[in-house]
Formats: structure tokens, C-alpha cells, sequence
């Protein structure tokens, strides 16, 4: 295993750890003879040894053999060409990604402090961390930085306006211009001058890094993006998946060796936590650190799962084969319900209190003890302690499952960050502990869903089933609990209630949280209290309520902003600008009365921008409208607006595939050539203009769904800003 | 066991020309019964492909023998079975939808390992629980069109599942398998159809058009075709 440290004195050093990793196969007498056969001819040192190991949840150990690869690189070779030969064995440990069975090995993580002993070739001794993942106090490690990044127009480079390289490093910024040859030879001496540890790029995976390897093997010049020399850049193609319902891309890989290469494009937890939560999730879910910016955040609480059993001396199944059990239809409608929502009472409310209970699905996992393994276990069946609310399941009272024993301490360290940053005093530091704390809410949040995720390595669809009967159960509880306190409920999903009660202050929410917690065992906080809070109507049916759309003023100043177009990616920048200002002109109010005193400066704000787009100001990137194709451009059987942008772009010899984003403008929406209907950003020249009407109609909606609850009809609205 | 009463579900199957084809089925579950799942023929592998309202074909056999009284073991490739759907049924029926959910027992596979899996080792044993002689097997290849699963091993899992229907088939259960056609994507496993359908003892093949659902079966003594009007089968 090569592994890069960083010495005292701030050298950069490649080591070799001699590290044999091992599988394990659980097979009949004449396959394991056939085993026998084909690893005499492996090309590598193999050793084996007959040994016991438990399967999670099997009441006996069971006889496997235990197969070490001596040449880590021909491990994968190696398993799967066991696994083509010998389908009817039972693989284990064979498919867990090297690097992260090196970490839970060597109980090391990436970037951890540690000391080693190391030959004078570089061959490590010996390797052992000088601090815990789970120590919230750990400095930032001494890496320099090189940005990288096109300098383009377009929203996308690859999907037109392509421009020369931006270099940034130490606060300095240069222009990487004239011929490829030249482009490639000063990058080169950049990149040996500075050596930088992180090569953080826009647009690196799926742009950048192609476009310079195609130049560099172009003129057959070197590219001196590894430090490593002895490897070559890594790839992995673009792929389109599925996510909580929605089909994204990924834009493939290009991984460095002895350097980390970080696209803030094309990773999710570098933009929703940061390099510091990228980090963070990296130590604890022992996932290294490219590997771990480009993955899903499942990847990680897997991970964690996994190192639990390899800890646990547990064999790790090559797939997952265990079905759900059989249950009647019936059974299957009351355990298959998902969390309850109360429908919102449509209207502005005020001196309103939100409560949310915290981390509520990963906390039921660890106080019911939910988990593959202990779920209608065979010790516990007749305890009605044990049985899960409303539905048939029961959880073990005995052992502790292996989800409960990884997301522990998941929660304790989350609770623990939080507790410093509110006693943080230095913005920068605080800034540095939410974006850990972030990381590792995202860790929480996916911790459910692959409860239920089909390709989880320990999920089993009634753990899921299960947690969500819990939350159900507890959702009641508090309910019932703050209204025989007088309060009313005005609205409640999955795990956040928004109560009312004349003359309750901050103490009285707080108290109804402490009495929440005590019925439940389930920590609930006040999230705030509201001098107002409007749940917003369908658009469709203005009396109809829509779950979690909804705009509030906390007593604190801020606001709180749900399901409307300004936090929504596909609505344009200018509607979204002009329903800020609609937003902050009725945040002077401070109650209901004054709310509807406000109105008034609300419509002009209205009227001022559909003037200005009548006039003819607005520029591209207030009108551009951000979407992703959910199928395959060539799938779409209507001519949607997206689409005829998508196509566009297909003639223009740009690439795209499910879940790509694309950006465009509507030109006419009625036209009759439906090419004229909309144009993509990335090939707008001079000769456009933007269809007037349609965006009127977006900035009217925007501003509707917020006045409609204070008595404003969409006929009144359109009369009263109208004036152009 | 009830039958349909309301006006709404009645129809009957009718040739391309407008003809009935086969007497008996009045409604949309006894046609089914005639035409998908037909109790008295030989006991097989009955193969119901087409566009994916083949699930809603699926389950509409799976309520018409529940409605009989008979338990039906319904095995979902797909994340598919619509309790809803099975409960719009029961009730069009004039039966109490608990009644018919109760006749159903269900089992999810998520992925072609577990498909597999409960195929081979799970369904025996739950025929005899439930002491059922109908199994549904609804999107039994979505599984294994999983690009994360290598083709070859897609394979070996298709020729272990197929094996043991037959060897189901022949031990006088009935299989209905109910799905859809392989996606664009599926490369080199589009061949798994083909090799389904030859193994069928009956295939059905459906098909969408606008006047409504069109079936159609080859083989036997001549090929049969029948319809379920648009407006009936929106209604569903």
C-alpha cells in the first residue's frame, strides 16, 4: 500500500506499507478443492488458513477459508476471477475498496496525526495514529493549495464557451494563455515550482483535467499532475443514478496519485460542508479523501458500518441476498407508511414555536436498538417491550445491533460540536465547527435511508420499516403532550411540530420541549419562535395546504424559507431577487395587522420588476432557468422547453446524460418553430431577447403564493402592478 | 367468489374487427382469468410482457384470485405492488379491500441477489405456509438489468432463477411472470426475454395503443388477440 505523509520537517514522503489484505469463502469440500487449484496458479504469494467467522446476526460461527493476497494490487483480479470460477461459494470481505480496508486495519484514517517507523527505502515499520477520529479539537493539516479553474462565460464549459486556465496559489492569480504547448509547459513548471498537496479545480473532473491530458498526449508533452511518478492519472467514467427519487450525473473521475484532486463540481460534500466537512466525514468514515468528495454520502455511513464488522471480526457479504420476509398486503400498507405530516392550516399565524426533534431517525436506531440484525430476532419475540408500535416487528432487548453501535457515536460527536460552537467566540472557528457538524448530519440523514437502500450492505427493509413506525408513535406523543398543555398544532412533518398558544413565550416552548423529551426519551429543542409564520397554499387550489412550504419571521430576525422559488434551483435569479424584496418588505412586520399593512409596499416592489422586464433590462444571468434532465435527452417524448435547450446542445457536439444540469432562456413559448421557444446559455450570442411574458407570469406566481394567504387574488395582483 | 357489478368495470374483449373472442369474460379480472392466468389449463410459467401497465395486469390477476378465495404469493421485482390499486379492486367488487389484502402475500426484492434468493430458497417453504398454488413474480429481470451487477454473474443468477421455476412449474405450481420490456441500456441482457418467453409455457405480449390495451398470444392451435378498452383501463 503506498502511503503519502508528511514529515516534521515538511518534507513529502512516499512510503510503503506492506499491507496483505484477505478474503474469505465459505464453500463445500470439491469447490474448495477447485479453490485450491486456481490459486496455485495465481502469480502472487497467497496463503490460506481454515478459520471460524460469525455472519451478522447468526447465532454460530461458520467455517470459512481465509484466502491473504501478499501483492494488494492483484486482490481484485484475484477475488473476482474466484468469484466467475466458483459461483456456488459464498464470498465475504471481497468487494470493500482497499484504502478503506487499509484504514480500518491499521486503525488509521486519512490525514490522521501518527507516527511511523520507516527503512531507508521508505518501507514503513511501523504505523500508528497519535490521535482518535472521534477527537473533535484536531488541527488542520499543513497542505498547500493550487486552484484551477476555466476562465469561461459559460455557467458549464462543456457545454460551450471554452477559455484559457486560471491559476491560483498563495494569492496569486495567472492567466495561463497562448498556444496548448505553452498552456501545458508553464502548468508544468507551476506544478513542480509550488508541489502543491490539493489541486482544487471548477470543473476538473469532467473538463479541466480531459481537456489538459488531451492537449498534453496531443503534442506528446508530459502532464505533471501526480506527484507520483510511478502512476498514472485515474479515471472513471460519467454516470448517471438515482438519489431520494431524483436521477443525478456524476461526472466521472480524475483521480491524482500522491496529490488530492478536489472538483467543487462535482462533489457534494464540498459544497454542502466544505473542505472542513469533507474532511471531517473523510477520518470518521475511513473513505479517503478524493474517494470520499466524489461519493455519495452513503459511501461513508457504509463504511463506518463496515469497519464496526471487520472490528467485530464479522464477515462482510459480497452482495446482499437476504430478502424481505414474506407479509400479507395487508400488513404490508401499516408497515410501509413512511413519517406522518399533518397538513398545514393555510394562513399566517403569529408568536408561532417550531420543535425539532434532533437527529430523530438515527436516534431511534440507537434507543430502540434498530438494526438489521436485531429486528424480529428469535430471543425477544413474546417481550412487549420489545415490539415495535402499530406495526408486527420487534426489536432485540439483548444485544446491541451493529447500526446502533456505529451511529452512537456519530450523535455523541455531533452533540459535542454543536455544545463548542455555541461557546465559540472566533467567527472563523465557528464557521469551521458547522461545517463538521454539517458533515456529519449528512452522515445522520443518509444513516436511514440505507437502512431501506437496496445495494446497503446491512440494510433490511423492516429496520426501515420500523424506524419510521417509531417516529410516528413519538410524533403523537408530543402532540398529545403539548395539547393537553393548551397548545395547537398548526402543522407537523416527520419530525418538526409548529405549535401555537395564546401568550406563550420562549420559557413556555422550552418547558413544553423538556416535557416532550421526558415523555419521549427523544431529545426535542425549540427551534424558534415566530412573530409570524405563513403556511403557503397550493397554487393550484389556493385552499389547498402543501406540506413544508412555508416563510416565517423568527423573533431573532431571521427567516426561515421553505419550498419557494428562492430556494429553488430552476427558478431564475431575477424572480428569485424579487421575491427576497417581497420577503424582506414583509419582514418589517411584526404581527398579523402590520403584515397586512405591508402589502401595499409589497405590490410596488411587484410592479417595479415587471417593469423592468417589460423594459427590457433584464441580462442572461437574471433570466437563465437551471434544470436537470430526469432521463436520457434521446427519452423525452415532449418538446418541454429543457429539452429543446438539451437538444440544442446535443447539435452543438456537447455530451449529456441523465441528471445533467442545463442552463437556458425562454425566447418565445409560443413559437410555432419550437427551436425559437427557448436558447441555451452556453451558445447565446448577440441575437436573442427574452420572452416577456412568460417570465411575467414567474414573477406573478412568486409573489401570489405569498400574498394570497393575506387576501391578494391573482386578478388583483396583475391590475395593481401592472402600470407599464 | 363476487364478481364485478359496476357498470364501469364490465366490458368485453373484442377482436380487432369489434368481435368478442372468448364468451365468458364480462369483466376486467374474469377476462384476465381467461385470457392470463387461466385455472384450467396445465400448471406452468405463463409469461405477460409489454409496457409497464403489465404490473397493473399483474395485480389485477393477483386480486381475481384472492377475489376466489384462493392465497396468492406476489413477488416484487420492481418495488411495484400497489396496495391501493389491490384495495380500487377489491372495492369495485363489492369486497372488503382487508379481505383481499390478506389473500396477499408479499415479498420485496430489491436486488437480483434477493430475487434470486427468494426464488430458490423462500418460495417453496412460503407456498406451503400460505398453502398457495399461484405465484406472481412481478419484474423478476428489473434486477437483473442492474449495470452493477457484471453481466456474466447476471447470467448465472438468470439461468439459477429460470431453473427453478421450471422445476416449480412442473411440481404443478402456477407462475405468472409479469414484465415489462428490457430498457434500451440493457445491452447484452435483452437476451433474458427471449430466453424467458421460450421457456413459457404461454406468452402474452401487451401492448398500448390508443383505442386501449391490446394482448396478444402466438403459439397454440392460432394466435389470439384480445382488448381492454382506454377508457376502462384509465379508470384503474
Amino acid at each position: 500500500m503506498v502511503v503519502w505523509l508528511v514529515g516534521e520537517d515538511g518534507r513529502r514522503i512516499r512510503a510503503i506499507d506492506p499491507f496483505v489484505p484477505t478474503c474469505y469463502l465459505a464453500a463445500p469440500p470439491s469447490i474448495r478443492e477447485h479453490v485450491f487449484r486456481l490459486l496455485r496458479r495465481a502469480s502472487c504469494r497467497i496463503s490460506t488458513r481454515e478459520v471460524e467467522r460469525y455472519e451478522l446476526g447468526a447465532p454460530c460461527p461458520i467455517s470459512v477459508l481465509e484466502v491473504s493476497v501478499h501483492a494488494p494490487a492483484q486482490f481484485s483480479s484475484l477475488t473476482q476471477h474466484l468469484i466467475r470460477a466458483c459461483p456456488d461459494a459464498q464470498f465475504f470481505h471481497v468487494d470493500v475498496s482497499l484504502p478503506q480496508r487499509y484504514f480500518y486495519d491499521r486503525e488509521l484514517f486519512p490525514l490522521v496525526h501518527c507516527e511511523a517507523d520507516l527503512t531507508a527505502e521508505g518501507r514503513i515499520q511501523s504505523i500508528q495514529a497519535l490521535e482518535s477520529p472521534w477527537d473533535t479539537d484536531y488541527g488542520f493539516p499543513p497542505l498547500t493549495i493550487m486552484e484551477l479553474s476555466p476562465d469561461s462565460p459559460s455557467p458549464n464549459p462543456n457545454h460551450g464557451g471554452h477559455g484559457s486556465f486560471v491559476v491560483r496559489m498563495d494569492g496569486e492569480e495567472r492567466l495561463l494563455e497562448g498556444d496548448d504547448a505553452d498552456v501545458i509547459q508553464r502548468l508544468n513548471q507551476l506544478l513542480v515550482r509550488q508541489d502543491p498537496d490539493i489541486l482544487l479545480t471548477d470543473w476538473g473532473d469532467s473538463y479541466l483535467l480531459p481537456r489538459l491530458m488531451i492537449m498534453a498526449d496531443q503534442l506528446r508533452m508530459p502532464l505533471e499532475l501526480n506527484r507520483d511518478p510511478h502512476r498514472s492519472i485515474g479515471t472513471r467514467k460519467p454516470r448517471s443514478y438515482f438519489s431520494y427519487g431524483r436521477i443525478l450525473s456524476h461526472a466521472g473521475a480524475r483521480i491524482l496519485s500522491g496529490r488530492l484532486h478536489l472538483d467543487r463540481h462535482n462533489s457534494f460534500a464540498l459544497a454542502e460542508t466544505g473542505l472542513a466537512g469533507l474532511i471531517e466525514q473523510a477520518r470518521i468514515a475511513k473513505v479517503d479523501l478524493q474517494q470520499m468528495a466524489r461519493t455519495t454520502t452513503g459511501t461513508g455511513i457504509t463504511s463506518m458500518q463496515l469497519e464496526t464488522a471487520c472490528r467485530d471480526g464479522l464477515l462482510i457479504p459480497y452482495r446482499k441476498q437476504e430478502p424481505e420476509a414474506f407479509k400479507s398486503a395487508r400488513e404490508l400498507l401499516q408497515t410501509d407508511q413512511g413519517g406522518l405530516v399533518f397538513a398545514p392550516i393555510v394562513g399566517y399565524h403569529e408568536q408561532v414555536g417550531e420543535l425539532d426533534f434532533s437527529s430523530m431517525y438515527p436516534s431511534i436506531m440507537v434507543r430502540f436498538n434498530i438494526s438489521p440484525e436485531t429486528i424480529n430476532c428469535p430471543c425477544c419475540r413474546d417481550e412487549p417491550a420489545a415490539r415495535v408500535p402499530e406495526i408486527g416487528h420487534h426489536t432485540c432487548r439483548h444485544r446491541q445491533g451493529l447500526v446502533p453501535r456505529t451511529l452512537a457515536p456519530l450523535l455523541d460527536k455531533r452533540v459535542r460540536y454543536k455544545r463548542l460552537m455555541a461557546a465559540a467566540t472566533q467567527p472563523a472557528a465557528r464557521a469551521v465547527l458547522d461545517q463538521r457538524q454539517t458533515a456529519l448530519k449528512w452522515l445522520l440523514v443518509v444513516s436511514f435511508g440505507y437502512l431501506g437502500y437496496k445495494n446497503a450492505r446491512f440494510g433490511r427493509i423492516e429496520a426501515h420499516e420500523s424506524v419510521t413506525a417509531y417516529s410516528r408513535d413519538l410524533l403523537l406523543q408530543a402532540k398529545e403532550v403539548a395539547e393537553r398543555q393548551g397548545y395547537r398544532m398548526l402543522h407537523a412533518i416527520v419530525d418538526s411540530l409548529w405549535f401555537v398558544k395564546p401568550g406563550a413565550v420562549r420559557a413556555d416552548y422550552n418547558r413544553l420541549a423538556q416535557e416532550i423529551t421526558e415523555r419521549t426519551g427523544l431529545s426535542i429543542g425549540l427551534e424558534g419562535l415566530y412573530h409570524w409564520i405563513g403556511f403557503l397554499p397550493s397554487r393550484v387550489n389556493p385552499l389547498m395546504p402543501v406540506p413544508n412550504q412555508f416563510v416565517g419571521l423568527f423573533d431573532h430576525g431571521a427567516m426561515k424559507i421553505r419550498g419557494i422559488e428562492i430556494r429553488r434551483s430552476d427558478a431564475p435569479f431575477l424572480v428569485k431577487r424579487a421575491q427576497a424584496e417581497v420577503l424582506r418588505c414583509l419582514s418589517q412586520a411584526r404581527m398579523l395587522a402590520e403584515l397586512r399593512e405591508q402589502i401595499p409596499q409589497a405590490l410596488e416592489i411587484v410592479r417595479i420588476y415587471r417593469r423592468y422586464l417589460h423594459d427590457g433590462h433584464a441580462t442572461v444571468e437574471e433570466l437563465a432557468i437551471t434544470k436537470s434532465l430526469s432521463k436520457e435527452p434521446q427519452a423525452y417524448r415532449h418538446q418541454t422547453l429543457s429539452m429543446i435547450a438539451a437538444q440544442e446542445l446535443l447539435a452543438r457536439g456537447v455530451s449529456l446524460q441523465a441528471g445533467d444540469t442545463i442552463h437556458y432562456i425562454i425566447t418565445d413559448a409560443d413559437a410555432a418553430y419550437l427551436p425559437d421557444r427557448a436558447r441555451a446559455v452556453a451558445g447565446l450570442d448577440g441575437t436573442w431577447s427574452y420572452d416577456v411574458s412568460a417570465y411575467d407570469s414567474l414573477l406573478l406566481k412568486a409573489a401570489l403564493v405569498l400574498l394570497t394567504p393575506l387576501g391578494v387574488t391573482a386578478t388583483s395582483l396583475n391590475e395593481s402592478t401592472a402600470g407599464c | 367468489m363476487a364478481l364485478v357489478q359496476q357498470q364501469a368495470i364490465e366490458f368485453l374483449f373484442r377482436t380487432e374487427d369489434g368481435g368478442a373472442v372468448i364468451d365468458a369474460p364480462r369483466h376486467l379480472l374474469a377476462a384476465l382469468r381467461q385470457s392470463a392466468v387461466s385455472t384450467d389449463q396445465p400448471k406452468g410459467l405463463v409469461l405477460l410482457s409489454g409496457p409497464p401497465s403489465v404490473y397493473r395486469l399483474g395485480l389485477c390477476a393477483a386480486v381475481d384470485r384472492a377475489l376466489a378465495g384462493e392465497p396468492v404469493l406476489y413477488l416484487a421485482g420492481a418495488n411495484v405492488f400497489d396496495p391501493f390499486l389491490v384495495g380500487r379492486l377489491a372495492r369495485a367488487s363489492r369486497v372488503a379491500s382487508a379481505q383481499v389484502l390478506q389473500q396477499i402475500h408479499v415479498s420485496r426484492a430489491f436486488t437480483c441477489h434477493q430475487m434470486v434468493r427468494l426464488v430458490t430458497d423462500c418460495l417453496l417453504s412460503a407456498l406451503r405456509t400460505y398453502d398457495a398454488r399461484f405465484v406472481i413474480l412481478a419484474g423478476p429481470l428489473d434486477t437483473l438489468y442492474d449495470q452493477s451487477v457484471p453481466e456474466p454473474e447476471a447470467m448465472r443468477l438468470f439461468r439459477t432463477m429460470t431453473e427453478a421455476l421450471q422445476d416449480m412449474a412442473y411440481q404443478g405450481v402456477q407462475v405468472l411472470c409479469v414484465s415489462p420490456l428490457a430498457p434500451p441500456e440493457s445491452g447484452g441482457r435483452s437476451r433474458f426475454m427471449a430466453a424467458l418467453r421460450a421457456q413459457a409455457r404461454r406468452a402474452i405480449d401487451v401492448c398500448e395503443a390508443e383505442d386501449g390495451l391490446w394482448l396478444h398470444e402466438e403459439g397454440g392451435p392460432e394466435p389470439k388477440r384480445w382488448m381492454i378498452p382506454r377508457p376502462l383501463w384509465n379508470r384503474l
